[in-house]
C-alpha cells in the first residue's frame, strides 16, 4: 500500500490560507484545499456508480511560550468534516453530502471537484481577546478516491483504490 | 529432562559444568518452548479479536495504526521464518554429522511439518473456495443486473412521473381546462383527474400572486405563485412534490396555474438504497480478481506466522522427547569405549527415568565387575611376571654358581689349573651378570614408559632420523622410505614414537642377517569419523610361523637367543598408549610386516614442525628390539 500511494503523495497536497483578523473579531477563518492530480478519474468513477469520500481535520492551536514549551502547543479545538460524493441516477446530477449539511448537487463535474475539495473553517471565539492570542491553524486531508467496504478494503493492501493522507500543513493566524 | 555426569571424582570440575551446561541449556529450552506457546496462543488470539478491526483499517483509515500492522504483519513472518530456517539447517547438519537423535528428531519434524499441512492446507483451500463461491454467488453478474433493474425501473417510474407532469402542462387541452378551473375548481379537477391520475394538486394563481383556486392534496398547496421555469422539485420530510407552472389566459385575466404531482419519499429512500448497493456491487465487480488475489496473499499473512511457530514448537517438542534418547545414546556409546563413570541424571516425574534407573545401575554393575576382573588379571599379570623373571634370573645363576664352585675347588686344591679355569670362570659370571643386568633395565623400561605427550609429528622426518641410524649400522640392508608422504603428520609423542621404530627396524634387520630390503609404506585411513595413519614395516626376513603372531607382543616372548621378549611389548604399551593399534602379518617364510595405525594430526606451519636432531632420541633410546 506504501508503495503505491508513493507516487500519488507526489500528485496531492493540502493548501491552507487564512483570512486575516480584523480588529473587534470573534472569529478565524482558514481556507482548505485539496489539490488531486486525477480529477477527471474522480468524476468518471462516481459516473460508475462508485463513491468518494474526503475528510478534512482542522485543529487550532495555540503557541506556547518558550518556557512552556516542552509541553507542546495548546489544542483550543478540533474540527472534522467528512463528505461524500457520488452520481444520483434519479436526477442525473453529482451530489455532495456532508454530515450535519444539506446535501449538495452538481451538473458539472469541476463545479463539483472544486466544492469536494475544498473547505472553510470558522473557528469562532467568545471574547474578541482570545482571537488576538498566538493562534495557528494545522490542516490534514484524507482522501479516498474509491470508499470501500470491508473486506473490500483489503485491496489496499495491493495499493488499488488506496487512501491518500495528506501531511499536518500549519499556518499563523494573520 | 535427563542429563549426564560422571560418577566418580575424576574430572569432577568438567563433570560440574558439562551438568550446569547441559541444566542452563535445558532450562533454556523450557523457556524457549513457554514463550513460543504464549507466543502462539497471543496470535490467535489477536487474530481472533482484531481480524475485523485489521481488515477495517487496514486500507488506511489510521495510517499509523495499518502501517504497525503491516510491519507487524511482514516483520513477524520473516523473523519466524529466519528462526526457523537457521534451526532447520542446524538440524539437518546435526544429521550430517551423525549427532544422536537428529536423524529421528528430524524425522519426527518432517512428519510434524507433514500433519500441519496436511491439516492446514484443506482448510485454507476450502476457505478460500467459500469466499470465492459466496462471492461468485451472492455477488453474481445477475444480482447486478436485478440491482441496476430495480434502479432502472424507479429512474423510469420517476420519468414517468416528471413526463406526465410537463405533458399535462404542455398539452392541448391544458390552457383550456386551467381557465375553466379558476372558474369552477371543484367540477375541473374532477375532470383533470380522469384525464390525468397523476396530478396530485392544481393550484392557480391571480396576476398579483393570490391564489384564485385550489384542489387536491393540501400538502402541495403554495402561499404564493412560484418563479417559473421547468419542473422544479421540493423534497419535505413525507413527501417529494415535484411542480410544473404555466401561464394561461383565464377571461380577461393571465393567470399562473401550477400542477404537482406528488411521491412518495420511501421512493427515493429505496433509490438510495439501491443506490449504495450498487456503490458495493461495482466496487466488487472492479476489484473482484484483486481481491481474490489480496485474500490468498492475507490468509498466508496470517497463517504463515502460525506455521513457522508450529515448527518451532515441534523443533523444541521433538528436542525434549529425543534428549533422553540421545543421553542414553551417548551414554552406551562412551560406556561401549571404556568410559564406565559415565552416568545419565534423570528428573524423577520422567517418563524415561526408570529405564535411566537401570541404565546407570547396569553401568554400576558392569564398572564394579570390570574393577575386580581388572583385578584379577593383574594379579596373574605380576604371578607370570614373577615367575618369568624368577626363571629368567634362575638361569644365569646355575651357570654363575657352576663357575663360583668351580674357582673355589681349584683354588682350594692350590693346582695350577687354578690360573686356568680364572679366566674363563670369572669371564663367565661377568658376561651373565651383564645378561643380568640387560635383563633388568629392560624390565624397568618396560614399567617405567612415561605418559604420552603428543603433538604434531611429521612422520617422514621420524622415519628418516630413525632410519639413518640403522642404515649406518647395517651395511647389507637397505631401507626405503620413498612411500611415505612428506606432508602426513601423526599426533604422537616424538621420543616415544622413535623407539617405536628403532625396535621394528632391530627386528627386522635381525631378520634378514643375509641382507635385503627394508619398506616402510604409510597410507591414511578412517575409522569412526577420526582419520588415522597407517604405517606399515615389511622386511624381507625368514618370517614368523603363524602361532607365535599372537604371543609376539607378549612381554618376556622371545624367540631370539639373548632376546628379551620386551621390545615387541614396549611397541604394543606405547602403541595403545596414543590411541592406536599395532599388529604384525606374515606368512612364515617371505618376511613379516607390521602395521601400526595412529592418529593423524592437523598439518604444522613450517616454523612449527619440530624436526631437530634428538640427542636422547636414537634407536638406543628404546634398546634393541628382543
Amino acid at each position: 500500500m506504501a508503495s503505491a500511494a508513493a507516487p500519488a503523495a507526489r500528485a496531492q497536497a493540502i493548501e491552507l490560507s487564512m483570512a486575516p483578523r480584523g480588529p473587534g473579531l470573534t472569529a478565524l477563518t482558514s481556507f482548505l484545499g485539496f489539490r488531486w492530480a486525477r480529477t477527471e478519474e474522480v468524476a468518471d468513477s462516481l459516473r460508475r456508480g462508485l463513491e468518494s469520500r474526503i475528510t478534512f481535520t482542522t485543529r487550532l492551536y495555540e503557541h506556547r511560550r518558550p518556557a512552556f514549551a516542552f509541553a507542546g502547543d495548546r489544542l483550543i479545538a478540533e474540527r472534522t468534516v467528512v463528505r461524500s460524493a457520488f452520481w444520483d441516477f434519479l436526477e442525473q446530477v453529482f451530489v455532495l453530502e456532508e454530515e450535519g449539511s444539506q446535501q449538495k448537487t452538481y451538473t458539472d463535474p469541476s463545479e463539483l471537484i472544486r466544492g469536494f475539495f475544498s473547505l472553510e473553517e470558522t473557528f469562532t471565539f467568545s471574547s474578541p481577546e482570545a482571537a488576538h492570542r498566538a493562534l495557528y491553524v494545522a490542516a490534514r486531508a484524507r482522501f479516498e478516491p474509491v470508499r470501500l467496504m470491508p473486506p473490500l478494503t483489503l485491496v489496499g493492501l495491493a495499493g488499488a483504490a488506496a487512501t491518500v493522507t495528506t501531511p499536518w500543513v500549519k499556518r499563523d493566524a494573520p | 529432562m535427563n542429563d549426564s555426569a560422571h560418577g566418580d571424582g575424576k574430572g569432577a570440575a568438567s563433570t560440574a559444568r558439562g551438568i550446569a551446561s547441559r541444566a542452563a541449556m535445558a532450562e533454556n529450552t523450557s523457556r524457549g518452548l513457554i514463550v513460543l506457546i504464549l507466543l502462539f496462543l497471543l496470535l490467535i488470539g489477536i487474530i481472533i479479536a482484531f481480524s475485523r478491526t485489521f481488515i477495517i483499517t487496514v486500507a488506511g483509515t489510521d495510517p499509523a495504526a495499518s502501517t504497525a500492522a503491516l510491519v507487524v504483519a511482514v516483520v513477524l513472518p520473516l523473523v519466524l521464518m529466519g528462526v526457523t530456517a537457521f534451526q532447520l539447517v542446524r538440524l539437518v547438519r546435526q544429521r550430517a554429522l551423525r549427532i544422536p537423535g537428529a536423524g529421528l528428531r528430524l524425522r519426527l519434524l518432517l512428519f510434524f511439518i507433514l500433519v500441519a499441512v496436511l491439516s492446514a492446507g484443506p482448510q485454507a483451500m476450502l476457505g478460500i473456495t467459500f469466499v470465492n463461491s459466496a462471492m461468485g454467488t451472492w455477488f453474481s453478474s445477475s444480482i447486478g443486473e436485478a440491482l441496476r433493474s430495480a434502479r432502472d425501473l424507479v429512474i423510469s417510474y420517476y420519468n414517468e412521473r416528471v413526463d406526465s407532469l410537463a405533458s399535462f402542462m404542455d398539452g392541448p387541452l391544458a390552457p383550456s381546462l386551467l381557465a375553466e378551473f379558476s372558474a369552477s375548481p371543484e367540477r375541473t379537477w374532477q375532470g383533470v383527474q380522469a384525464l390525468n391520475q397523476g396530478i396530485g394538486a392544481l393550484q392557480v394563481f391571480g396576476p398579483d400572486g393570490r391564489e384564485i383556486a385550489f384542489a387536491g392534496d393540501p400538502r402541495a398547496r403554495l402561499a404564493a405563485a412560484p418563479a417559473m421555469g421547468g419542473i422544479q422539485r421540493e423534497d419535505r420530510t413525507d413527501v417529494v412534490i415535484l411542480r410544473d407552472g404555466k401561464t394561461v389566459r383565464a377571461g380577461t385575466r393571465v393567470v399562473t396555474a401550477v400542477a404537482s404531482a406528488l411521491l412518495s419519499t420511501d421512493l427515493f429512500t429505496n433509490v438510495r438504497r439501491i443506490t449504495q448497493s450498487l456503490t458495493v456491487f461495482t466496487a466488487l465487480d472492479q476489484y473482484r480478481d484483486l481481491f481474490r488475489l489480496v485474500l490468498v496473499g492475507f490468509f498466508f499473512l496470517f497463517s504463515l506466522p502460525i506455521f513457522f511457530i508450529t515448527i518451532l514448537v515441534s523443533l523444541l517438542l521433538t528436542e525434549r522427547i529425543i534428549s533422553p534418547i540421545a543421553h542414553l545414546e551417548d551414554a552406551t556409546r562412551r560406556v561401549a569405549e571404556g568410559d564406565f563413570s559415565f552416568r545419565i541424571l534423570t528428573r524423577p516425574r520422567d517418563e524415561l527415568a526408570a529405564l535411566v534407573d537401570s541404565f546407570n545401575g547396569m553401568i554400576a554393575e558392569l564398572e564394579r565387575s570390570r574393577r575386580k576382573l581388572l583385578q584379577a588379571e593383574r594379579i596373574t599379570a605380576w604371578q607370570e611376571i614373577a615367575q618369568r623373571l624368577a626363571h629368567e634370573i634362575r638361569n644365569p645363576l646355575t651357570p654363575i654358581k657352576l663357575s663360583a664352585q668351580r674357582l673355589l675347588k681349584k683354588y682350594g686344591e692350590k693346582t695350577v689349573e687354578f690360573e686356568k679355569v680364572l679366566q674363563p670362570a670369572v669371564a663367565s659370571i661377568i658376561t651373565e651378570v651383564d645378561n643380568l643386568e640387560t635383563m633388568l633395565r629392560e624390565f624397568g623400561n618396560f614399567a617405567k614408559l612415561p605418559v604420552p605427550m603428543p603433538a604434531a609429528v611429521p612422520l617422514r622426518g621420524l622415519l628418516e632420523e630413525v632410519g639413518a641410524v640403522y642404515r649406518h649400522l647395517s651395511a647389507t640392508v637397505h631401507i626405503e622410505l620413498s612411500e611415505v608422504p612428506e606432508t602426513l603428520s601423526v599426533s604422537a609423542d616424538r621420543d616415544q614414537m622413535k623407539r617405536v621404530f628403532a625396535n621394528l627396524f632391530t627386528n627386522a634387520i635381525q631378520a634378514m642377517p643375509e641382507g635385503g630390503t627394508l619398506t616402510v609404506h604409510v597410507d591414511t585411513v578412517k575409522k569412526a569419523q577420526k582419520g588415522y595413519c597407517r604405517v606399515a614395516v615389511r622386511d624381507m626376513g625368514v618370517g614368523i610361523p603363524e602361532a607365535d603372531l599372537d604371543r609376539i607382543f607378549d612381554p618376556y616372548f622371545t624367540t631370539k637367543k639373548g632376546g628379551t621378549g620386551l621390545g615387541l611389548a614396549i611397541v604394543r604399551r606405547i602403541v595403545f598408549d596414543h590411541g592406536g593399534n599395532v599388529w604384525a602379518e606374515s606368512d612364515g617364510s617371505r618376511g613379516t610386516t607390521f602395521f601400526i595405525d595412529l592418529p593423524t594430526a592437523a598439518p604444522s606451519p613450517p616454523s612449527a614442525v619440530p624436526n631437530p636432531p634428538s640427542a636422547a632420541g636414537g634407536p638406543a633410546a628404546g634398546g634393541p628390539a628382543a
